[in-house]
């Protein structure tokens, strides 16, 4: 048992350190070259940094007030991909424009018809000659507005079982055939997410990642990668405000007076911590390469309930109040992830929380995941799952002509 | 960073799994007709003791193994587990107050005696029903003899020694030693959780060797570690009826499957496992933070007996759930783990008491 990190004078630290002493103001290109925005990658992407010298770039990054390329989903998700399945020339030509944050990409994997059930997908790509020509409809797509790329499950095999018959395609966002429509969620913020609908578009041979079939192992191994963090403490999906943060702010408000305010702020604040520990039991399972343990389902299916708990625990306090637009709770607070507060801060965690128990597997997924996987308990029985997938969407469709009519 | 038990450790987990597997049986408790007051196992703890697991804390100078706090939770859990019925807990209670406050000729006496099983200690200090307020004591020393009545004392009954909260002639607060012997009437408690000896203590001019230590400075340094000790107890035992249940849910047929398969099963046992793994973390963070003595120790104490206590307690309702009626049976095990839950919960503070601890050492700072 040890939960303290490496120390100040730790060589690696202070290796990191003079670097960012060197790049005061440095660009995104400069940092992907050093190998700072996604160390744990292989050479020449990363540094292959075992997670205690990945802490320690976040750390030193932090203290140097500079921060990575705004890529997430080439830097958290699909990136890796390329790298572990990718041709060298689809590395060489994606990837350091993805690292330096010069070519935005998107994921494209959900769709209107296939949520949790995401191996359902129907969006198509039909080979022809030296190009796939893909229709169908992605949704629920983050960046997509904002994005140069697109990494992309499609159906190339309806005569196969469901997983067996997808595959991997990277996508030109503004290739001709490809919409982007903005989502109004909830919030009332700018969109997050979007509807992209693809239409006779042309994807080259040389774009599909893997070989045919692979794209479902191929996102599974992607979610096997993620890059450890510690510094995320925010309770909407580790941005956001946190736990400790509601608490400091009810007490310099004076509001843990109440009895009952102050019950329900330590019950919160624990929770907090326990999420906060499950992260370094993680990361220290990572850090001795050990095989994950049950924490990581289990935090994940612990995090975004409690996200939810403390936005409304801020929501009630606020009273009325807190139902005026951009209203946040407690003025001037000093953000613990260092956000502003407009960009991430409590109005817009409370009113995106509904979505945290959705996006990324829903709470009843995981706990199936938890019951299945982690207690041995029966798995949910799939009809579909040993059938050929054109099959079952005769049945599908049939169920869903006797439900319109 | 390491969140992980040494192979030290590890290998001391195997030996108190074996062992109290062997010869822990709680079918002894539940056979039908068979109602128990006494249920501590002798021959179990004369091997305990001769394993040395009474001194795993203690100082190897005083005759114990000189262990970290972090060992004392690994078999601590495993005891949690089984419900392992012996003065385990108290006699650790005892010896955490003496090793606190005690001086060194009182452990220099004691602490030896204690480790071979010559001797063994109780904790004694609430005097409410309630059993929360450490200061509401009205036992009095005076000229070395002590007056008062001290409630819910684990494992007094089996015990040589007890350490007694008391206030002396001018009215202040301190910790004493008392024998056990001429003015000491030890009554046992007709205690629901069966697995565990709670008695009321009488001392009736009984002789009181005073502690050097002052009482708040050693109080919570004690109750900190016992804390530890129950939250240890709370996450094994949330641990062990999570396993039982998901066992009986796989070969419970209704309907023609196992209930395990059916998803409002599996969200139960899935909740379980949430709190249980909380729980475990919380209460090896407190361990660590208690061992290094870092800042954060009380507060990590506080946070791992109120979740823990909550956890189990909810972990033991849903087990009766799951198995349904037969969960409800005294044959069952079941129950026993339900009544510890709720016993646990309320010793030493519940957890609404701790969760006000930790929001007063939260906005301390």
């Amino acid at each position: 048992m040890d939960f303290e990190l490496p120390s100040e004078n730790d060589p690696r630290r202070r290796a990191v350190r003079a670097w960012c002493e060197a790049h005061p103001k440095p660009t995104g290109m400069e940092l992907a070259k050093a190998g700072y925005v996604v160390p744990h990658w292989p050479r020449p992407w990363g540094l292959d940094a075992e997670p205690e010298l990945q802490l320690i770039i976040d750390d030193e990054l932090k203290r140097a007030g500079i921060s990575r390329p705004n890529n997430p989903v080439a830097i958290n998700n699909c990136g890796i991909s390329l790298v572990l399945h990718g041709t060298k020339e689809q590395q060489d030509r994606y990837l350091w424009p993805a690292l330096s944050g010069e070519e935005t990409w998107c994921q494209l994997f959900s769709e209107p018809s296939s949520g949790s059930d995401l191996a359902s997908l129907r969006t198509q790509a039909v080979l022809h000659g030296d190009h796939y020509v893909i229709n169908g409809s992605k949704i629920w797509t983050s960046l997509a507005h904002k994005a140069a790329i697109g990494v992309m499950v499609a159906r190339t095999n309806p005569g196969e079982r469901k997983h067996k018959g997808l595959s991997t395609f990277i996508i030109d966002m503004h290739a001709p055939g490809v919409e982007v429509r903005p989502i109004d969620d909830m919030t009332g913020f700018p969109n997050e997410y979007n509807q992209c609908f693809f239409t006779d578009v042309h994807v080259a041979v040389g774009n599909r990642v893997g070989a045919e079939g692979d794209g479902w192992r191929i996102s599974n191994a992607q979610l096997q990668t993620e890059r450890v963090a510690l510094a995320k403490p925010g309770a909407i999906w580790g941005t956001g405000p946190s736990a400790r943060e509601l608490v400091s702010g009810l007490h310099e408000a004076g509001a843990l007076a109440d009895p009952l305010v102050r019950q329900q702020a330590a019950e919160l604040y624990i929770e907090g911590e326990i999420l906060r520990l499950l992260k370094y039991r993680n990361l220290s399972d990572r850090m001795q390469g050990r095989p994950l343990g049950p924490e990581s389902a289990v935090q994940k299916a612990l995090s975004a309930p409690h996200g939810q708990r403390v936005m409304a625990m801020a929501l009630e306090w606020m009273g009325p109040r807190g139902l005026l637009q951009r209203e946040e709770p407690f003025a001037g607070q000093a953000r613990e992830d260092g956000l502003s507060e407009e960009l991430a801060g409590w109005s817009w965690g409370i009113w995106f929380s509904p979505a945290v128990t959705l996006g990324i597997g829903t709470t009843e997924v995981m706990k199936n995941v938890i019951a299945e996987r982690l207690l041995d308990m029966p798995r949910e029985d799939d009809p579909d799952v040993r059938k050929p997938w054109n099959e079952t969407q005769q049945t599908r469709s049939a169920h869903e002509r006797r439900i319109a009519s | 960073m390491n969140f992980a038990f040494n192979e030290d450790q590890d290998r001391l987990r195997d030996s108190a799994v074996r062992f109290l597997r062997d010869r822990v049986d709680l079918a002894r408790l539940t056979a039908q007709g068979n109602r128990p007051d006494t249920t501590y196992d002798k021959t179990l703890w004369s091997e305990i003791v001769a394993l040395g697991w009474t001194g795993l804390i203690v100082p190897e100078e005083y005759g114990g193994l000189g262990l970290s706090l972090v060992d004392w939770v690994v078999i601590t859990e495993e005891f949690g587990r089984v419900l392992a019925p012996c003065p385990y807990l108290g006699n650790y209670a005892g010896t955490l107050a003496l090793l606190r406050a005690g001086s060194t000729d009182q452990k220099e006496t004691l602490l030896p005696q204690i480790v071979s099983g010559d001797a063994q200690a109780a904790l004694a200090w609430s005097e409410s029903e309630q059993s929360e307020d450490a200061h509401a004591v009205t036992a009095t020393v005076r000229n070395g003899r002590l007056n008062g009545i001290k409630r819910y004392v684990i494992d007094a009954d089996t015990a040589t020694h007890l350490i007694v909260s008391a206030r002396n002639t001018k009215g202040s607060l301190g910790l004493y030693v008392v024998a056990r012997g001429d003015g000491v009437s030890i009554e046992p408690a007709p205690w629901m959780d069966i697995t565990r000896r709670v008695c009321t203590v009488t001392f009736d001019n009984a002789r009181a060797e005073t502690m050097p230590m002052a009482f708040d400075d050693a109080w919570p340094w004690i109750t900190d570690r016992v804390l530890l000790a129950l939250a240890s107890e709370n996450a094994g035992g949330a641990e062990s009826i999570l396993r039982q249940t998901v066992a009986y849910a796989n070969q419970r047929i209704q309907f023609g499957k196992p209930i395990a398969s059916y998803q409002a099963i599996k969200h139960k046992c899935a909740d379980m496992m949430m709190k249980v793994e909380s729980a475990k973390a919380l209460t090896y963070y407190c361990a660590w933070a208690l061992a290094q003595g870092v800042a954060e120790g009380p507060l990590a104490a506080s946070m791992a007996k109120s979740f823990t206590s909550d956890a189990y307690r909810f972990c033991t309702s849903e087990a009766i759930q799951i198995h349904g009626a037969i969960g409800f049976t005294w044959e069952m095990t079941v129950h026993l783990y339900f009544k510890r839950a709720r016993a646990n919960a309320v010793m030493f503070g519940n957890p609404a008491a701790h969760r006000e601890r930790v929001i007063q050492l939260v906005t301390a700072a």
